[in-house]
C-alpha cells in the first residue's frame, strides 16, 4: 500500500506536466535525473562505506529523496557533513534530502552523501552495484554505481 | 593535467609578479594559498607508532616538508577525500615526493588499531604514515595542533558512531616549524603549490 501512493502521486504529477507541455511527455519518474553515481571501495564486514550521486529534479514540483538501499549494505542512511570552525561534523538527515523543483542536489565529499551501513559484500574497484532510491513523488528508481578511488567530481 | 596547468599558471603569475614589482620581494602572504601561521614556531613533536610497526618521530624528518592531517578510518566521507587528495599531491611531486612526509593521525584510537591502519593507509599510498596514539599522548598531540574531536552518540546502542574532528591539513617546513594550515576543501593544486614553495626555501 505504501508503494501505491508515491506511484499514484507520480502519475498525477506526470499527467499535470503533460497537460502543460505535450511535446515533453515523459514516463513516470523521468522528472528525476540520476547523475554520475560513484562509491569508494570497501570490504565486507566494514561498518561504513559511502556513495555519491547528483540528483536533478527537472519536474515542476518539489520532491524528496526519502530512502536508499542496496544489496551491498545492511542499510543506507542519508547523511550530510557540515563544517563549523574547521570541524567536520557528519549528521544523519532522517527526513532524507529535499529536491526543490528545477534544482540539482550535488552529493560530494564533505557535503551530502549516502552512507552505506554494515557492508555485506566487497565493493571492488572497477565493479558496479545496483542502488535503489525512493523518492516521495517520483517513486522508486534504480541506478548502477561504479566503484573507484580515483573518481572525482570536485 | 590540471595540476600541471595550475603550476604553470602559478609560475607564470609569479614571474609577472616578480617583474611587475621591480626590486621589491613578493610579500609573503601572496606566496601561499594556505593560511600562514603568524610567527611560526616548532611544530608540536609527534612520536607515535606507525601502521608498519615502526615508530614515527617528527624530529627525524627535519629537511623534509611534512603534510599532516587528522581523521579516522571509519570516516566514510571526508577522510578518504583528504587522503586521496594528499595522494594526488604526492604523485604530482614526482621525485620531490622523497623530500616530503605525509602523516595521517587517527582521532579514533578505540576503533583504529594498528592493524586497521595497516589495511587502510596503503590503499591510498604505501609511503604515507598512519599513526595511532592514545590517552595523554594523544590529548597533548591534539592540543598541540588545535584539533577538536567530539565523539558522536551512536543511533543504536553499540552501533556505528561518527567522530567530529578538525579537517585541516597542516604543512610543516624543513626546519620543523608549523607554517601553513589548509581547510578540508583545499584543492590538490593549491596544496601542491604550497608544498613546492616550502621545498624551494633554503634548507635548515
Amino acid at each position: 500500500m505504501k508503494r501505491v501512493i508515491p506511484v499514484l502521486a507520480t502519475m498525477i504529477v506526470v499527467l499535470t506536466a503533460c497537460g502543460e507541455r505535450n511535446s515533453d511527455a515523459k514516463p513516470p519518474g523521468s522528472g528525476i535525473e540520476l547523475i554520475a553515481p560513484f562509491a569508494y571501495p570497501a570490504k565486507a564486514g566494514e561498518p561504513v562505506g559511502v556513495t555519491y550521486l547528483n540528483v536533478a529534479n527537472h519536474g515542476p514540483d518539489d520532491d524528496r529523496l526519502v530512502s536508499a538501499s542496496a544489496g551491498v549494505a545492511a542499510r543506507i542512511e542519508t547523511h550530510e557533513t557540515i563544517e563549523e570552525d574547521g570541524v567536520m561534523k557528519m549528521r544523519h538527515r532522517e527526513d532524507g534530502f529535499p529536491l526543490p523543483a528545477g534544482r540539482t542536489l550535488t552529493m560530494e565529499p564533505g557535503a551530502h552523501h549516502l552512507m552505506l551501513m554494515e557492508i555485506q559484500s566487497d565493493l571492488v574497484e572497477g565493479r558496479t552495484f545496483q542502488l535503489q532510491l525512493v523518492f516521495e513523488k517520483a517513486g522508486a528508481r534504480t541506478v548502477e554505481v561504479p566503484i573507484g578511488l580515483d573518481i572525482d567530481r570536485r | 593535467m590540471s595540476v600541471v596547468q595550475s603550476v604553470f599558471t602559478a609560475a607564470l603569475a609569479g614571474m609577472v609578479l616578480a617583474v611587475g614589482s621591480g626590486c621589491d620581494p613578493p610579500s609573503r602572504s601572496a606566496a601561499f594559498h594556505g593560511t600562514e601561521v603568524t610567527s611560526p614556531g616548532p611544530a608540536h613533536e609527534i612520536s607515535a607508532p606507525n601502521w608498519d610497526g615502526s615508530t614515527f618521530q617528527l624530529a627525524e624528518h627535519r629537511g623534509k616538508v611534512v603534510l599532516l592531517a587528522f581523521g579516522y578510518t571509519f570516516c566514510p566521507d571526508v577522510c578518504p577525500f583528504t587522503l586521496r587528495r594528499l595522494a594526488e599531491v604526492h604523485e604530482a611531486l614526482g621525485d620531490d615526493a622523497k623530500k616530503t612526509a605525509v602523516v595521517f593521525v587517527t582521532v579514533d584510537p578505540e576503533r583504529d588499531s594498528i592493524e586497521k591502519l595497516k589495511s587502510y593507509i596503503p590503499v591510498f599510498n604505501g609511503e604515507f604514515f598512519g599513526l595511532r596514539s592514545a590517552g595523554e599522548v594523544m590529548a597533548a598531540l591534539l592540543k598541540g595542533y588545535g584539533i577538536k574531536v567530539t565523539r558522536q552518540i551512536p543511533s543504536t546502542p553499540g552501533g556505528y558512531y561518527a567522530v567530529d574532528h578538525t579537517g585541516d591539513v597542516f604543512l610543516i617546513d624543513k626546519s620543523g616549524r608549523l607554517r601553513l594550515t589548509h581547510p578540508h576543501d583545499t584543492t590538490a593544486e593549491d596544496l601542491l603549490a604550497d608544498v613546492q614553495a616550502l621545498l624551494r626555501e633554503a634548507s635548515p
